[in-house]
């Protein structure tokens, strides 16, 4: 379940502006998404190669230019389009899961 | 002290202590590795690169701290996570695959009953995950072969018997041939994101998924009809062995009992081999029946069915079978090889006519004074049952034609196989009949026997029975049938049926020319009484 919901939050972080990939990885950790930054570069490089994202190299005051990524039109499109996704499972899942909440509190009654 | 080595990661010059540079080469190394494999490896190990490089520079403070030590680099390495935590988060790549139909196989996909797909039992959706193709073709094919001969019906039945359900995630993910672990549960919300994404997808690539596809369904439609007619075979094959098992117990009787197995073929066995031979041939012709099978089985559907051990030990006792059924039976034939006849010759008191009569040993007949008629019967059966066989041991009889003067005889052919001559003529002489003069009357049994010891070695009899010319022969009915040479239809006609019915019996008289019919237009039959009570018994 985690792998696409990860890359619905990194699209959606991205989409807020350009970013770092250590930026990224700081707002992930704090959602305890993700722990270790090694499994990003992968992701976003699939999410660039599918043209949902795209970056700028950027010269940094302390050490080699860093890569900043942005959210693509495309990747725009498709982050709608999970944000529709999303709320249809949550609904779901909260529909799923109402009554049983509802039962194991009357049964701990 | 510690000696320092200088790299340079991404055009950055770093100090780095000389067992921590083996540490982050040899990281470095898996996780290069790691990638290596997939495209844009190269890109996703610079970007590692790089931020590793910023890492080091972050804890670079000049003029206190200049030099990378163990612990940075351990640090740095966990906050970039080890291979290993790539490889959970890694393996399914959802934006690369150009496709989702096929998901991770785990190699073997089991059978099983689909229910969150199902008409009536979830079978057809079950072979459908089974052989990778849509439910809906199975359940045509299950259709058309319903109402072309209603097998279809049979094979839904045995399926859903045989099926298990997919109860679990696990089962069904086992169904769909889906290795059960994390990413794989995990796909199902990658699923419907490539639902979304499928939008995005151009048209090129759709349409070389489509022709993928169809290529796909060819191919998995050999493969189903394969096995629909391996499944065929195996069903018909099980109906055959039960059929022949059947038919072996119902001939033979049940393995162990004896009394019963006097039949041909078995007859021709030794008594104490019977039920050996028996299973030994039994096993020859199912052994590598069964093999088929579970050949079938494994090669159509990639389950073993019998362990190593089993196949080696079925393949031992088909050997041993073979070895046995084959020197038994190489013993038996060589049993046939010589053939030997012993002729006996008796004279026959001489009289101006003779009653030829059948004494039928398959009739038991009880005389009046036997004390015991439950035991005469039983022993009576048991010789009818092991010694006389209607047509491999019946009499049979042909008149000859001697001169006036002479007087007349019976001859007996006695004939037999054996491995030699001397035995063959041995097992001829064992050959007992009982040939019966009472007054004109000549009472031949209708079979011969044989000893309880002895074996079917095509033994034969054959009588000739040599009468003057002049002589009057009166032959009853039921000795006809052992007489091959004689016209009695013929002569039955020229009684012209009295009362409607067959005569009983027939006269004939022994001419210059051969033996003729006595009545020779439509007159009145005449009777012949015995006229002699003297008995006279005639034993060879």
């Amino acid at each position: 379940m985690r792998k696409g919901i990860l890359e619905y939050c990194i699209l959606s972080i991205i989409s807020r502006g350009e970013i770092y990939a250590s930026d990224i990885i700081g707002e992930l950790k704090k959602a305890k998404l993700l722990v270790v930054e090694g499994t990003l570069y992968p992701l976003l490089t699939r999410l660039k190669n599918n043209e949902l994202l795209s970056y700028v190299w950027k010269e940094s005051t302390s050490g080699p230019p860093r890569k900043y990524y942005e959210i693509t039109p495309a990747g725009l499109e498709v982050l709608d389009k999970l944000d529709t996704t999303w709320e249809e499972l949550v609904f779901a899942v909260q529909t799923a899961t109402e009554g049983r909440n509802k039962q194991t509190i009357d049964s701990s009654k | 002290m510690n000696r320092t080595i200088i790299i340079n990661i991404n055009g950055i010059v770093f100090h780095i202590e000389e067992d921590a540079y083996e540490v982050l080469r040899s990281y470095m190394i898996a996780v290069k590795k790691h990638f290596g494999h997939t495209e844009d490896s190269h890109e996703i190990v610079g970007d590692i690169e790089n931020r590793i490089a910023e890492m080091f520079n972050e804890r670079i403070v000049q003029g206190k701290k200049e030099v990378i030590t163990m612990q940075d680099v351990n640090e740095v390495t966990a906050q970039m996570g080890s291979v290993d935590d790539f490889e959970t988060e890694e393996t399914t790549a959802p934006f690369t695959e150009p496709s989702y139909e096929i998901p991770p196989m785990s190699g073997e996909r089991k059978l099983m009953r689909d229910p969150d797909d199902k008409v009536f039992g979830g079978v057809c959706s079950g072979l459908g995950h089974y052989f990778g193709i849509e439910a809906k073709w199975i359940r045509l094919i299950l259709v058309l072969l319903f109402v072309f001969g209603g097998t279809g019906f049979l094979l839904y039945i045995i399926l859903w018997i045989v099926m298990p359900l997919a109860k679990t995630r696990a089962d069904r993910m086992a169904m769909r041939g889906e290795a059960p672990n994390l990413q794989n549960f995990k796909r199902s919300f990658q699923e419907e994101m490539e639902g979304l994404r499928s939008n995005f997808t151009g048209a090129e690539a759709g349409l070389r998924k489509g022709l993928q596809s169809a290529g796909k369904f060819i191919v998995s439609a050999f493969i189903i009809l394969a096995k629909v007619v391996g499944v065929l075979f195996i069903i018909g094959a099980c109906i055959g062995l039960v059929v022949l098992l059947i038919s072996v117990f119902a001939s033979f009787g049940f393995l162990g009992s004896t009394t019963d197995m006097a039949m041909f073929p078995l007859n021709v066995i030794e008594p104490g081999l019977r039920t050996p031979m028996l299973i030994s041939a039994l096993a020859v012709a199912i052994i590598p029946f069964v093999a088929l099978v579970a050949l079938i089985i494994r090669v159509l559907f990639n389950k073993s069915v019998m362990g190593r051990y089993t196949g080696f030990t079925l393949l031992a006792g088909w050997l041993i079978a073979v070895g046995f059924t084959t020197v038994y039976a190489t013993r038996t034939l060589n049993d046939f090889r010589e053939e030997s006849t012993v002729v006996e010759e008796r004279a026959l008191e001489l009289l101006p006519a003779y009653h030829l009569s059948r004494n039928d040993l398959t009739v038991i007949k009880l005389s009046q004074n036997q004390a015991d008629r439950t035991a005469s019967i039983r022993q009576r059966a048991m010789d009818r049952n092991r010694n006389i066989l209607e047509g491999q041991s019946r009499m049979y009889m042909h008149i000859a034609k001697i001169d006036s003067s002479q007087g007349p005889s019976i001859r007996y052919e006695y004939s037999a196989h054996g491995a030699t001559y001397d035995r063959a003529a041995q097992r001829a002489g064992r050959i007992n009949y009982q040939l019966q003069q009472q007054g004109d009357t000549l009472l031949f049994d209708s079979h011969f026997n044989l000893d309880n010891q002895e074996l079917m070695r095509d033994q034969e009899l054959h009588l000739t029975l040599n009468i003057p010319v002049g002589t009057k022969l009166v032959i009853d009915r039921d000795l006809q049938r052992h007489i091959w040479d004689l016209p009695f239809n013929q002569c039955e006609e020229n009684y012209g049926y009295p009362d409607g019915n067959r005569p009983d019996q027939t006269e004939w008289i022994m001419t210059e020319s051969g033996l003729k019919c006595a009545i020779a237009a439509p007159p009145e039959p005449e009777e012949i009484t015995p006229v002699d009570s003297a008995e006279n018994n005639l034993t060879p």
